[in-house]
């Protein structure tokens, strides 16, 4: 503390007095504060699930020869290192086993990561290896730095990945801090240069000629640069050097792009090998589940569609389609409406890999309900059960019926996919049968075993849209005792059975 | 009888002791006051499969469970109807007091869905009736829907145009019509007094 102290009064005179001034304060007048989370053993862990259990490393190009890029834990102890080319690790230790980098794969990987750290925070940003949230605006939400940092620590503990953290208001201090595996929280601007002044100069990402530049000059760690003149120093070692060192210590803002999440779902899951064992596809679908519920979560949204694609041997990839009545983001409920899909639908080939494919979602509104209304409490119940029964039944198969108003029988009346309107009170004044035949059945000659039993009633009307009807209606029985609804079409002077009175 | 052993008998529902012990729960009640008079419960029974065989559709077979399928709606509570023979006429429900909102119509494409749908809708508290025209059921599968209405405490009615010896349905009525009406003969219901038959006077 007493070489901080000595260290401030020269701070003052060298470097040069505008970069001294504030940064601009953001647009809420609060000043940012940035968290990074940088994953050291990625490119490891991504290629493996279990990293420590033989001596192997990650290798990456460089000037054409491949070098280490990260090295499993019996490896290290070997004194295989980062950045060490791979035929001295080689010497070092003859059972290495090398693997390409694959940078695809620890994107990806990072991207996940992103999409899950956007509950901490609005802004995340990618870098090589690390995530950078600004938290300075998720603070409050989450009761302080100190919550905020244990809820993240706490979340990223059961991912299979070793992370460093650190908090900075510069998020290259940040990024420095976490990348030195220092556990520190700096969340005062004049605290940067103390606590950023211990590391060594090597942790910089610098060139090599800089590098070797640093060293001649006799520099060691980062407070040895403090103290240096800031017009030699830019002489010495270029203007982006200096850049750096500002944005460092957040003498200068840094612009920074936000990360933004995909618009739509897709997750895949591959089969050691093929099969079509039900037990092991469930199982797949139900790891993948959890995902696409947490991706709706976090942007408040739902989903009324949802594919599982297969992808098979030598065969086009088939695909299983599902829908709910309701938007839902029920993990449970789209578990048993897929399994209800797999009772009936059998797979066409043995399966390789399957993917989840969401494409579609809506704003949620899930978890309103009415107050006042109490007899509508079990609806979310009731919807899942009606979910439950299309997708077994098919779309078609579930409905209401509703009411038109129309003065011909057959046109009085709809089926409804969703629960139609309370009707206005209908004013019919004589009786309609409970049953209603899908068409008119001709009588012929079983007419002389009816006997009528009501007064005539005439429907007639119709010629503005083309089907025009006349005909006089009756009720009657016949010999079995049924109770018939019927009419003489007088156009044709027919008598048909149009309905029952069940 | 002692006493203990009376009230014993009198709170377990899983023991008939004939009309004496008769459980005094009330039933849905029917809407017909001479059917509820011979009914245990005074009304369908709760939680409980119906089986009816008529020998054809469109003698009153509905309106026999007109009233009581009305106040349920009436309510708040759900009716479903799967498989129906014809077209439910909704014009004639509105006027028999069902509300549509909450009357649902399953047609399900394939015979062997109908027992596994109206099972579903059985176990659902929200549902008050559950009419189907299965055709025909194996007795098991009458004894898995007996226990989805037992656990969702609705009543489910089964609709059959053929006789069949013994079932496994809490009540049995044989369906038959009348000179100005329907015939409701009782075949077999909880507390029986043996064959009993009533004669409705339908609209």
């Amino acid at each position: 503390m007493s070489e901080s102290a000595a260290a401030a009064p020269l701070q003052h005179s060298l470097f040069s007095p505008q970069s001294r001034v504030d940064p601009e304060p953001s647009a809420t007048g609060r000043s940012l504060l940035w968290m990074s989370l940088f994953f050291p053993r990625l490119s490891l862990e991504v290629l493996e699930a279990d990293v420590d259990a033989r001596p192997w490393a990650v290798t990456d190009e460089a000037h054409g020869k491949p070098i280490v890029q990260a090295a499993s834990q019996p490896a290290r102890k070997m004194g295989v290192e980062r950045g060490m080319a791979l035929t001295a690790a080689y010497a070092l230790c003859p059972e290495l086993q090398a693997e390409p980098r694959d940078r695809s794969a620890e994107q990806a990987c990072l991207t996940d990561l992103a999409d899950a750290a956007m509950q901490y925070s609005s802004m995340v940003s990618l870098e090589p290896q690390a995530l950078l949230l600004e938290v300075g605006a998720s603070l409050k939400l989450f009761g302080g730095l100190q919550a905020l940092y244990e809820r993240v620590e706490g979340d990223l503990r059961q991912q299979p990945y070793e992370v460093e953290i650190a908090v900075a208001p510069s998020p290259q201090a940040a990024l420095l801090l976490a990348r030195c595996a220092m556990q520190t929280c700096i969340t005062e601007r004049t605290a940067l240069r103390a606590e950023l002044g211990r590391l060594p100069l090597a942790v910089l990402p610098v060139s090599e000629k800089q590098a070797t530049l640093l060293g001649r000059m006799g520099l060691r760690e980062l407070r040895d640069l403090w103290r240096l003149p800031r017009a030699g120093l830019i002489k010495r070692l270029g203007l982006e050097f200096i850049d750096y060192l500002d944005r460092l210590l957040c003498d200068k803002p840094e612009l920074r792009l936000s990360h933004k999440s995909a618009a739509s779902f897709s997750a895949s899951w591959h089969f050691p090998q093929e099969t079509e064992n039900l037990t092991f596809i469930l199982y797949g679908i139900e790891q993948l589940l959890p995902r696409l519920v947490n991706f709706m979560r976090l942007r408040e949204l739902a989903l009324n569609r949802l594919q599982v694609v297969f992808y098979h041997q030598d065969q086009q990839a088939s695909r299983l389609e599902l829908g709910t009545r309701q938007l839902c983001r029920d993990e449970t409920h789209l578990s048993t409406l897929i399994r209800e899909r797999f009772n009936q639908e059998k797979l066409s080939a043995p399966v390789l890999e399957l993917v989840l494919l969401a494409e579609e979602f809506h704003p949620a509104v899930i978890g309103n309900q009415s107050l006042f209304a109490p007899g509508e409490e079990q609806d979310t119940d009731w919807q899942q059960v009606l979910d439950q029964l299309q997708t077994r039944l098919g779309e078609e198969a579930v409905c209401h019926l509703q009411l038109r108003d129309e003065h011909r029988p057959e046109y009085a009346w709809a089926y409804a996919p969703t629960r139609p309107a309370e009707p206005k009170t209908h004013g019919l004044l004589t009786r309609r049968p409970l049953w209603l035949m899908s068409q008119p059945q001709r009588l012929g000659s079983g007419l002389k075993e009816i006997q009528l039993t009501s007064e005539m009633e005439r429907i007639e009307g119709g010629w503005w849209d083309g089907f025009d009807v006349r005909r006089d209606y009756y009720r009657a029985r016949d010999r079995h005792g049924r109770r018939l609804w019927l009419f003489r079409n007088l156009q044709d002077g027919e008598w048909y059975l149009q309905g029952l009175f069940g | 009888m002692k006493e203990p052993l009376k009230k014993l008998l009198n709170n377990n529902q899983l023991i008939w002791c004939g009309e004496r012990c008769a459980p005094t729960r009330r039933g849905l009640p029917t809407g017909y006051a001479a059917l509820d008079a011979i009914l245990p419960e005074a009304g369908w029974l709760r939680g409980a499969l119906i089986e009816v065989i008529s020998p054809q559709w469109g003698i009153g077979e509905i309106e026999l469970f007109l009233p009581a399928m009305a106040a349920a709606t009436q309510a708040n509570k759900q009716l479903v109807w799967i498989a129906t023979p014809y077209t439910p006429y909704p014009p004639a429900l509105v006027s028999g007091g069902i509300s549509l909102r909450h009357l649902l119509v399953l047609r399900p494409p394939r015979h062997q869905d109908i027992p596994w749908a109206m099972e579903t809708v059985l176990r659902q508290r929200r549902c008050a009736m559950v009419l189907a025209w299965p055709g025909r059921l194996i007795s098991k599968t009458v004894r898995r829907l007996q226990l989805a209405a037992e656990a969702g405490g609705g009543v489910g009615v089964l609709f059959h145009s053929e006789h069949r010896d013994s079932s496994f349905a809490a009540t049995r009525l044989l369906l038959k019509p009348g000179k100005s009406g329907l015939q409701v003969t009782i075949l077999k219901s909880r507390a029986t007094r043996g064959r009993q038959t009533v004669a409705l006077t339908l609209h």
